[in-house]
């Protein structure tokens, strides 16, 4: 996997495809984003979906890349404020990411930059009707990126990712996926 | 010229609105659905329309919105098996299988052979009802009365058989993790055999009656074009893919499951049009065919349970991570994504849709086109609400 | 040369419609493949496998009581929430056991109170937010939930699918009794009331 070569990668990582369904692994900085999905497109990967995952550590967006010549796919991770949830828009260069975008507005309420049609989807849209998005954890749920998922094999990894994944003083293993 | 619709005129409610605002001052803007009888259940699509000629569609819905994901975070793993019969009417067991298989990869659950045969027969029967009731309901929509009642003529054979192991008719939960909740009997294999061949039958009768009929033909030929880039770019899968000339198929590109056991073609249309994806499915059901006549030979031979011992209890924790599994649905790419903290109830469930992916190619794709051919794309692209909402 | 094409291919489409027009004319002549219902009804064998609402297994030997041993596993599991059981309570014991269970008690021994028996009170079960899944049946450690085959029922309002799944037990141990009184056999007995749920 030498697609994002020269680009800041935060973490890349090899995964056990048999054991969580994806080969590779990449945490971006939201600013990276746009230009790896684009390198992505020019590769004929397609975007199967994305998500959100409300986290201690911030809001976990996760998009997941296939391709239709061979098995594998690539999962590319973005940490951004749990608070106030932000990232670039992706649905300039897939089309596609427009609903899932409006969906992930709709369910965390993270707001896509530039998108162009930033409204409700699967939600109440009038004005009076809107609710709060309804898959954020309480605070009493939520928990950290490392109870959830494990860094895997990586092979380059920046201090602030391994940090998110670092146990304090042995509490208890690391979550193996 | 008096701007009509003027956006501060135009009632309705807010996609209305929001879609008014750009529209040009000479066209009309025009609600299809949501109770209209060829969007499947309660799509509304929002047309801009130049006389007869769609200018700009934008699908409105989220009517059938059942939260599914949330409910996924509210109850326990093995509790949340019922809802994957919901999501999709049409092809529930792939739901089942895209749920079952994530969390058997999440917990490293080994599923026995027998059960792996009884998922990929059931799994396969099912796809034959789901490509049976697209297949009368388009040709509604079309227009035509006659061949829905052949269809469920043998969709209503096949769901006598599933009824047997299954215990439902259409929203099955059968799936466990680590197996199936029942073993396929004696009367089930014997009537399996006796409906393919009947089925094998009754599939030129359909060619007949329907495929080369020339009024069909002039109706859906060239008419949403749905290309390989456009596919790319929306992450379109299933008859949609395959239709485009993509031979992309999970049960090929990606076996999951004893698919690899299993010897059938990956039928492909290089038309990108209705009739393409239409062709597509028609030859996946003799295909599907194919699949369900090996596997109900192997059947006797495969070794072990139809559920695995010591398979988790509904209420059983599953081991912290993340697990995604995707299965080749009668749309297209179902997909799981599952993440746990290692507690009995799920962290985040994510569900793929494949109509979901396919619908959002519509408002592309139908630019320029006549009104009455919109009817006709919407129902190549098979589509079933529910899902796309979940 | 491409209007004779034209020629050959317009007769060539006229004809897939005569070619439709046989098919549906030749299944005119078959027999009816519907149901109508009800002067006719489904499939003896259709209706046997069919999974209807849950019910409960009533003992090989007392048509009357049920398998069911109020363990709650099927309430704790139920991704619904449709079934209520409530367990027996304990028999209240006769002035005769109170007033040895109170010598006892005098006399610092272990008090013998009489046990609850393990079998349900009441058996409640609301169809109308049943999902059907089988998740009590495969999950009752004695087998006393099976899904009936109950294909023909209907009700006017909500009220009509809460049912008391005991008192459904009884009514079809009466009706058992009473269609086949010559039926003494318990198992055969259960055969038949499974048969006419």
């Amino acid at each position: 996997m030498k697609l994002f070569d020269n680009l800041p990668i935060e973490c890349k990582a090899r995964a056990d495809y048999e054991k969580t369904g994806q080969e590779w692994v990449f945490f971006f900085k939201p600013g990276v984003l746009r230009k790896a999905v684009q390198r992505l497109y020019k590769d004929g990967w397609f975007l199967e979906d994305l998500l959100a995952l409300d986290t201690t550590d911030g809001m976990l967006l996760v998009y997941h890349f296939d391709k239709m010549s061979r098995p594998g796919r690539v999962t590319l991770k973005v940490l951004t404020s749990g608070t106030e949830p932000k990232i670039p828009t992706i649905s300039d260069i897939y089309q596609g990411a427009d609903w899932h975008e409006r969906e992930v507005y709709d369910f965390h309420g993270v707001v896509f930059e530039g998108h162009p049609n930033l409204i409700p989807l699967l939600l109440p849209a009038e004005e009076d009707q809107r609710i709060e998005p309804p898959l954020l954890k309480t605070d009493k749920k939520r928990t950290g990126l490392k109870n959830l998922m494990s860094l895997y094999e990586t092979e380059v990894c920046s201090a602030a990712v391994e940090a998110l994944f670092t146990e304090e003083p042995a509490e208890e293993a690391p979550a193996e996926g | 010229m008096t701007r009509y619709p003027d956006p501060k005129q135009v009632g309705g409610d807010f996609y209305s609105r929001n879609f008014a605002k750009n529209a040009r001052p000479d066209t009309l803007i025009l609600n299809l659905g949501p109770q209209h009888p060829s969007t499947h259940g309660v799509l509304r699509v929002l047309l801009e329309l130049d006389g007869e000629y769609i200018l700009r569609a934008e699908p409105v819905f989220g009517y059938l919105h059942r939260m599914h994901e949330k409910m996924g975070e509210t109850k326990a793993w093995g509790q949340f098996m019922p809802n994957m019969g919901r999501v999709d009417y049409g092809h529930p067991l792939s739901w089942n299988w895209a749920y079952c298989g994530a969390v058997e990869k999440l917990a490293g659950i080994e599923v026995p052979e027998r059960a792996e045969v009884i998922r990929v027969i059931t799994h396969e029967m099912n796809r034959l009802t789901s490509h049976l009731l697209w297949w009368g309901a388009y040709i509604l929509d079309l227009g035509a009365f006659t061949p829905i009642m052949y269809a469920f003529d043998d969709r209503e054979h096949l769901l006598d058989l599933l009824q047997r192991p299954t215990a439902s008719r259409l929203t099955y939960s059968y799936f466990r993790f680590g197996g199936v909740s029942k073993d396929l009997d004696e009367k089930f294999v014997e009537g399996t055999k006796a409906f393919i061949a009947r089925f094998r039958q009754r599939l030129p009768m359909y060619k007949d009656l329907v495929t080369d009929n020339i009024i069909l033909r002039k109706r859906v030929e060239d008419i949403g074009i749905i290309d390989q880039d456009m596919v790319t770019r929306y992450g379109a899968t299933g008859p949609v893919a395959r239709g485009a000339g993509l031979a992309y198929d999970l049960r090929v590109s990606e076996p999951f499951g004893v698919y690899d056991r299993f010897d059938f073609k990956v039928p492909t249309q290089t038309t990108c049009c209705s009739m393409g994806r239409y062709l597509v499915r028609m030859e996946e059901m003799e295909q599907s065919c194919r699949i369900i006549e090996q596997a109900l030979e192997q059947l006797p031979g495969a070794e072990g349970p139809h559920l695995v011992k010591g398979a988790p209890k509904p209420q059983a924790k599953m081991p912290a991570g993340e697990a995604y599994f995707a299965v080749e649905g009668g749309r297209g790419k179902v997909g799981v994504y599952v993440v746990s903290d290692g507690s009995k109830i799920p962290y985040r469930v994510k569900l793929r849709a494949p109509g979901f992916s396919n619908l959002s190619c519509f408002a592309e794709a139908c630019q320029g086109m006549l009104l009455a051919d919109a009817v006709a794309v919407l129902g190549s692209l098979d589509l079933i609400i529910p899902e796309i909402d979940r | 040369m491409s209007a004779v094409k034209d020629i050959f291919q317009s007769v060539k489409d006229l004809w897939s419609l005569f070619v439709g027009l046989r098919v549906t004319g030749k299944y005119f002549m078959q027999p009816t493949l519907t149901v109508h219902y009800p002067r006719e009804t489904v499939d003896e064998d259709v209706e046997q496998t069919y999974g209807g609402h849950v019910e409960l297994v009533p003992k090989p030997k007392n048509p009357l009581k049920p398998k069911c041993i109020g363990c709650m596993m099927c309430v704790t599991n139920c991704p619904s929430g449709c079934l209520t059981v409530v367990k027996a309570k304990a028999p209240k014991p006769t002035p005769e056991e109170e007033q040895a269970m109170k010598e006892a008690e005098a006399r610092g021994e272990k008090v013998k109170k009489p046990k609850a028996p393990k079998e349900p009170a009441k058996f409640m079960y609301d169809y109308s937010l049943c999902s059907l899944c089988g998740t009590c049946i495969e999950n009752c450690p004695v087998g006393s939930l099976r899904y009936s085959n109950n294909i023909y029922f209907v009700g006017t309002s909500r009220k009509e699918f809460k049912l008391d799944l005991l008192q459904r037990l009884q009514r079809q141990a009466e009706n058992t009794a009473k269609a086949a009184p010559e039926a003494s056999e318990p198992e055969q007995a259960a055969e038949t009331a499974k048969s006419e749920a």
